[in-house]
Order: structure tokens, then sequence, then C-alpha cells
């Protein structure tokens, strides 16, 4: 019963342009946000109207094999209203976000052709062209004028949209100067914090070594007016200079690796804290077409 | 991946911080050894086995040139606390009289000061050299008991180099005597030899 109104509705489409590739196409959107249908952007194609949208509203992500997934469904209709392709398309979103999923059947093999996920954020009045961009790149018929409507709105080509700030890059940035991805971020406060310790950390790093530098050469100094010095008076001094300052070589060589050790461990984490913290766009602007999404149990 | 892929410079990056790390605690964890060797000091003497009343060399090692003179100490070390009334020594020095000959002695001196105190006192000194054999005898002719260091100064060698090599200075502590002001005997615990390289 529920193909019937389908072959009601296209029968005279079918029959008036026989030569033509016929495309079954299901929509799910409101035709009124979108506007004028698609098919009056491409005259030279076929397209029935297809009523039933229910068998296509399941994820496809979700079957064992995507792309083969809805064989039988996709054949079955191709037979009955003797149609070419099958084109589904479905639009969601809010007031800041357009979400467009595009998927694209072959009614002989009733496999999977071609499948886009467009999801864009403040993207206005540029839903119906990027659903027509879709269309013609299914058919090799863009048109240069949505191309360069898109660029007046959105990109020239999504795929070639680069990032001025990453988490990669806040990263590599507080790898060098600890503090710098965190202000590159905006997280002032935790830019000031990591700075700041590291920078004490370093400090005493350097006293530390200043220190063990300055022991290093005492102990050396006084073993060696210790091991010249004939005279009791002398040597037994000298031997007490040279004990302390080897103490205290000691002492300063252990607080250098601590503080070395901290400052390398807090740098690491500043590292790690600053890709956590690292700007993120709050949306994929377009998803890749091969992005892993999880089945559903 | 390409050169240019951010992973991978954080990736390049990483690794060159954990070489500086590693490379940096390297050279930072040197420890030095604390063995302080004096032939004068009675600690060092005792961490090496030679207990007081000890024969010594000063310095232990030196190297010369056939153009220099070799200059040593014949030191007694007595412990610390020590209250021997020590008098006077002989000492039987031996050495390599191929390599060394005897230049000249001098005496050394007995209680606080240096050789160039007033307060030193002066001992009888007599000595014989025969054939790499040194015998020197020093006697204090205090009629009292004399106020000594730990570190007893009894004489002076000046060496003049034979040949080039390395040779020793030692005490035959069979001959050596330490008497007492009383004249007995007090016993040798230790000697330490010299060491002379002659280039």
């Amino acid at each position: 019963m529920k193909f019937l109104f389908l072959i009601f509705f296209s029968i005279e489409v079918i029959y008036s342009n026989v030569e033509k590739p016929s495309i079954l196409i299901f929509n799910q959107y409101d035709e009124d946000l979108i506007g004028t249908s698609v098919a009056n952007h491409f005259p030279s194609k076929n397209f029935v109207k297809g009523e039933n949208i229910n068998p296509f509203l399941g994820s496809l992500d979700s079957l064992t094999n995507p792309a083969s997934g809805r064989m039988f469904l996709v054949k079955d209709l191709g037979s009955e209203l003797d149609v070419d392709y099958i084109l589904f398309h479905q639009i969601s979103g809010d007031s800041n976000r357009f979400m467009l999923e595009g998927q694209m059947f072959n009614t002989r093999s009733g496999g999977l052709i071609k499948r886009r996920i467009v999801d864009i954020t403040n993207y206005y009045k540029g839903q119906m062209n990027e659903l027509k961009l879709w269309i013609g790149d299914v058919f090799r018929e863009v048109d240069k004028e949505w191309v360069s409507q898109r660029k007046q709105v959105l990109y020239n080509e999504p795929s070639q949209i680069i990032q001025d700030k990453t988490p990669e890059g806040a990263m590599a940035r507080s790898l060098l100067l600890p503090g710098w991805g965190q202000f590159y971020s905006d997280a002032y406060n935790s830019g000031i914090v990591f700075s700041g310790l590291e920078s004490v950390l370093l400090t005493s790093v350097l006293v530390s070594y200043l220190n063990y530098n300055k022991s290093v050469q005492e102990f050396k100094k006084y073993s060696k007016l210790y091991e010249e010095s004939s005279e009791q008076i002398e040597f037994d001094k000298y031997r007490v200079l040279s004990n302390s300052e080897w103490e205290k070589h000691k002492k300063y060589n252990s607080a250098l690796i601590y503080t070395s050790i901290a400052s390398g461990s807090l740098w690491l984490i500043n590292g790690i804290h600053a890709y956590i913290v690292g700007p993120r766009p709050k949306k994929d602007i377009i998803q890749k077409w091969d992005v892993a999404i999880p089945k559903q149990k | 991946m390409g050169c240019c892929d951010p992973k991978t410079k954080i990736t390049d990056q990483v690794r060159l911080y954990f070489t500086v790390i590693l490379i940096l605690s390297f050279l930072s964890c040197t420890i030095y050894d604390n063995n302080l060797d004096n032939p004068n000091d009675n600690e060092a003497n005792e961490e090496l086995g030679v207990y007081p009343p000890s024969l010594v060399f000063f310095p232990k090692q030196q190297t010369k040139t056939l153009t220099d003179t070799i200059r040593l100490g014949a030191y007694i070390v007595f412990s610390d606390t020590s209250i021997i009334s020590f008098s006077g020594a002989h000492l039987n020095i031996q050495y390599d009289n191929s390599m060394l000959e005897i230049d000249s002695l001098a005496p050394g001196w007995i209680g606080p000061g240096s050789m160039t105190d007033s307060n030193r006192t002066t001992p009888l000194f007599t000595y014989t050299e025969n054939s790499g054999q040194l015998d020197i005898y020093a006697y204090y002719l205090s009629t009292s008991d004399v106020s000594i260091d730990s570190v007893t100064h009894i004489a002076e060698i000046w060496f003049k180099p034979k040949s080039t090599g390395t040779s020793t200075v030692s005490y035959d502590t069979s001959l050596c005597e330490i008497v007492k002001f009383d004249e007995n005997f007090i016993p040798i615990n230790g000697t330490r030899e010299a060491s002379i390289i002659i280039q």
C-alpha cells in the first residue's frame, strides 16, 4: 500500500523521461526550510520522490556491512519503481547547526555507492547550496555558482580547513617553553602556574648546579693543598675543608638530580596538560568520510 | 606521515626532550672519590693500614726530569694523642743508586713550627751513605722531655737523578730505631715508601 503512493506521484515523471537516469529521492527535512526542490537544479535527471522514508532512517553504521546492509530494500525498490539510483537525504540541526547526511545507492547492485556527512556550525542560508553540492558531486554536475556561494559563507573546500590553533600546537609550544601552550590556549591561570613553578624549579636546578660546581672546584683545590702540606696544622685544616666541600658537592649533586627530575616531570606534565586544554573546535565542521563511528549494540 | 605532520613534530620534540634530560643527568651525576692521602696524616695512614708510630716520606710521589733536584722529607708520624717522650732516631733508607744519588741532607726539627720557626729544636745530626743505603742518626739533646707534634721531621734529603725511570725510596724497618728519652726503643708499627718518577 505504501508504495502505491510513490507510484502515483512518480509515474508521470518516469514515463516522460525514459532516457534520463531515474533517481528515487527520499528527503527527511522541512521543505520550507530548504526552499525549492533540488530536482529543479538537475534538469537532466529524472527524480522520483519517495514517500516512505522509514526504512532508511536507521543508522547505516549500525549495520554489519554499511555498504551492502540495505541491498534487498534498495533492489526491491529499484525493480518495483524502475529507478536507477536511490538518494536519501537527512537534514537535522538546531538554530546554529546544520547536519546533512547524504546516501547514494545503486538499485542494480543494491550497494551504497556514495555517502557524505556534513556537520557545520553557524552555517546560515547555505543548507540548500550544500545539498546541491552533494548531489552535484554525486552526478559530477557541480555548478560553479554553488562553489562560489559556499566560498562566500564557508570555505573553498571543507577538507582544506586548517585550524589556526590545535592541541598539538599547544603541546608543542609548552614542550618548548612551559606555560606557552596554556597561554596560547587562553588558559591563563594554568599558564601562570606552570611557567611560575617551572621557573622556580629551573632556578633551583641552576643554583644547585652552580653550588655543585663551586664545591667541586673547592674540593679539588683543598685536596691539592692537603696533599701538598707536610705540616700537621696545615693538612689538618685542609682535610677538614676538603671533607666539608666533598659533603657539599654530594648534597648539591642530589639536589641537582631531584630538582632536575621534578623540573623535567613538570615540564612533561605541562606539555600533556597543554594538549588536554588545547584549543579544539566545538564540533567537527566537516566530518571525514572514513570516521569510525561506534556501532550500536 | 609527512615531514610537517604535527604528530611527527611532537614525537620528535618529546624524543629530543628526553635525550637532553638523559645527557644532563649523566653529566651532572659525577660524585668524586674522597681519597685524601697525605703520608704525614695519621688518619690517611690508618685507612691504609699503616699505624703509628710510622716512618714515612713526604711527598709520597713526585715526577721530575734529569735536570731537577729531588727533595724528600723523612718523618716519624706519631699518634695525635701520643705522649711518648721521643728523643732520637736511626733511619735506614734504601734507594736505587743506579737512578739516584745523594746531593745533600739537612736536619729536620722537633716541636711545633716549621723549619723557619725560631722555636724549633735542632738535633745532633749525622749520616752515612753507602751504595744505595743511607743511615741517618738524629738525637735531641734536651735535658727534659721534648714536647713533640704527631709529625716529627727527622731529615730533608736532596737527590740528584742519574737516569730515567721509576724508583722507590723506602725504610728498612729491621735497621731503623726510635728511642725514648730514657733510651728505650719505641716499636715501629708501619712504614710508607716514596715513589720518584724521572722523565
